[in-house]
């Protein structure tokens, strides 16, 4: 569906994207990467509202040159914090978003109960929370019905409730269709995704599945310490978690060596596999 | 609340920035000393109030069109990152979104040269012609700025406003480019002619024509949206670059 040969993006004398390569078919894919990883940089691409500096993007086999029209016809984006005019309703927005992009307008009322804003989809937006928010801009995304749909932190905001609504949503609506979604939640991205794309200073660091991904993790200890065990250990390995157990009393995992003789080794999970191939740097 | 805190929350407004209206205000006291015939050294047989009303007409409300436009249609619309996914161009939806404003700076000008023209006696035409061309000028100058560049609101303003003022006051100040001026009868009345030209020059022309020259060059240049340095930038709010 969409391909990138060798990307590269700069602004100015910042590289926000260096040699990144893939193929996307269709699927759920899941986009890592930390806070200036090149996520929002690469959405762009992907949806043709930011061209490449070098390198090549293809759709359907076919390379684009100086337009990104189709691209941006075949594409539907929503963005991590889309501006919108308090004024409107929830459902004038997705109406004018939808009749902008010449998207049918069927079906919207049942979009809304979906997410649960049967309710509150005449009231104006600035009235709504910003989680409310968020889910009339998943309405705007699922209703555009676009062979590819990009979307940038989408659960940010949600509660737990909302973010399962929109993980069955999505498992149901992502038949034949490329979905790529940029998250910092990991369990989303073990509840659906089938690839996982981690970006790091503007390189991608890992394509595969979450299977792969847990499958480059190095070994994972658990150990029991106290506040001074839990001070140390940050600074000779990666600390992956650090839960507070007792007074003074501290769970902590990492990876890497096994440091102390009553560490015991446990399965890596996702969140593990993350921080191990981005380097765990602050 | 800032506009700042209306990002972070995710709302945006939308409409024309209706504080460039006050803009003008601040021409007002230019307006009333060359509407009293306060300026300048007309040639003989030519009244100093009719003098200051085409001043008034040639410069003056160009010039506050062109902030006006600038600085109230600077940042505003729909989240870009949508709109420029719809069926039309970004920059065609600056004339579409606008379209109360422009028309209401079109009738504000007419009215401007109805009024100036019953007080000084001078034509209608003579006064409406250029200032139409100025105002026309300066809606193809900040069409350019703020939707090719996407300047911010003070930026598109001090650009708009220079552009225009440089064109439509730097021909009467200066006798070799009296060609260029939009009104050939106050350019004429500068240099101490006191005969009147036809109402439309060939400096109007040519600005006008330079103008949509840029509009089309903006358009076509870069060709597509996507080459644009600014909408991805704007999308990268999480990330620092």
């Amino acid at each position: 569906m969409i391909g990138f040969d060798k990307v590269d993006k700069y602004f100015q004398s910042h590289s926000a994207l260096r040699q990144v390569d893939f193929e996307l078919g269709a699927g759920i894919v899941a986009l890592l990467g930390r806070n200036g990883a090149g996520k929002s940089t690469l959405l762009s691409i992907l949806a043709g509202l930011a061209a490449e500096s070098a390198g090549t993007v293809r759709l359907d086999g076919k390379e684009l040159g100086r337009s990104r029209r189709a691209l941006r016809a075949a594409t539907t984006l929503l963005p991590q914090d889309l501006r919108v005019d308090p004024k409107i309703s929830a459902r004038a927005l997705v109406r004018y978003l939808l009749k902008l992009r010449r998207r049918p307008l069927g079906g919207l009322d049942e979009l809304f109960a979906v997410f649960g804003l049967s309710d509150v989809c005449d009231r104006p937006l600035g009235s709504l929370s910003g989680g409310t928010r968020q889910r009339v801009g998943l309405v705007y995304v699922f209703a555009a019905d676009t062979p590819v749909l990009l979307l940038d932190e989408p659960t940010q905001g949600l509660d737990p409730w909302e973010r399962l609504r929109f993980t069955e949503h999505l498992a149901r609506v992502a038949a034949g269709r490329l979905v790529v979604y940029s998250t910092h939640v990991v369990a989303d991205v073990e509840a659906i995704a089938e690839r996982v794309l981690v970006l790091d200073q503007g390189g991608l660091v890992h394509d595969g599945s979450p299977q792969d991904l847990l499958a480059r993790t190095p070994p994972v200890w658990v150990t029991d310490g106290d506040q001074e065990v839990a001070s140390s250990l940050g600074s000779r390995v990666l600390v992956t978690a650090v839960k507070r157990i007792g007074d003074d009393s501290y769970r902590l995992r990492w990876l890497g060596e096994r440091l102390y003789g009553d560490a015991r080794p446990v399965e890596p999970s996702l969140s593990d596999a993350y921080i191990a191939v981005t380097g765990g740097q602050a | 609340m800032t506009q700042g805190n209306l990002r972070s929350e995710g709302r945006w407004v939308r409409s024309f920035r209706a504080s460039a209206l006050a803009l003008p205000v601040g021409a007002l006291p230019l307006a009333a000393g060359w509407g009293s015939g306060s300026y300048g050294q007309p040639p003989e047989g030519v009244s100093t109030v009719a003098l200051g009303v085409h001043w008034i007409m040639d410069w003056l409300v160009p010039l506050c069109v062109a902030s006006v436009l600038a600085f109230g249609t600077a940042g505003t619309g729909l989240d870009r990152r949508v709109a420029a996914s719809g069926v039309f161009d970004l920059r065609i939806l600056w004339w579409r979104t606008h379209w109360v404003v422009l028309l209401g700076s079109i009738v504000a000008c007419g009215s401007c040269a109805y009024s100036l023209a019953r007080m000084s006696g001078e034509p209608l035409q003579a006064l409406l012609a250029p200032g139409l061309v100025g105002v026309l000028f300066s809606f193809l100058v900040a069409n350019v700025v703020v939707s090719r560049f996407a300047a911010s609101p003070g930026v598109a303003l001090a650009t708009v406003a220079s552009v225009t003022g440089v064109v439509v006051i730097g021909p009467y100040l200066t006798s070799f480019a009296g060609v260029l001026a939009i009104d050939p009868t106050l350019s004429n009345w500068m240099r101490g002619v006191p005969d009147r030209g036809f109402v439309f020059s060939p400096g109007s022309i040519t600005w006008v024509g330079i103008g949509v020259i840029a509009v089309a060059l903006a358009r076509l240049f870069p060709s597509d949206v996507a080459w644009l340095p600014w909408i991805a930038v704007e999308g990268a709010d999480d990330d620092w670059i």
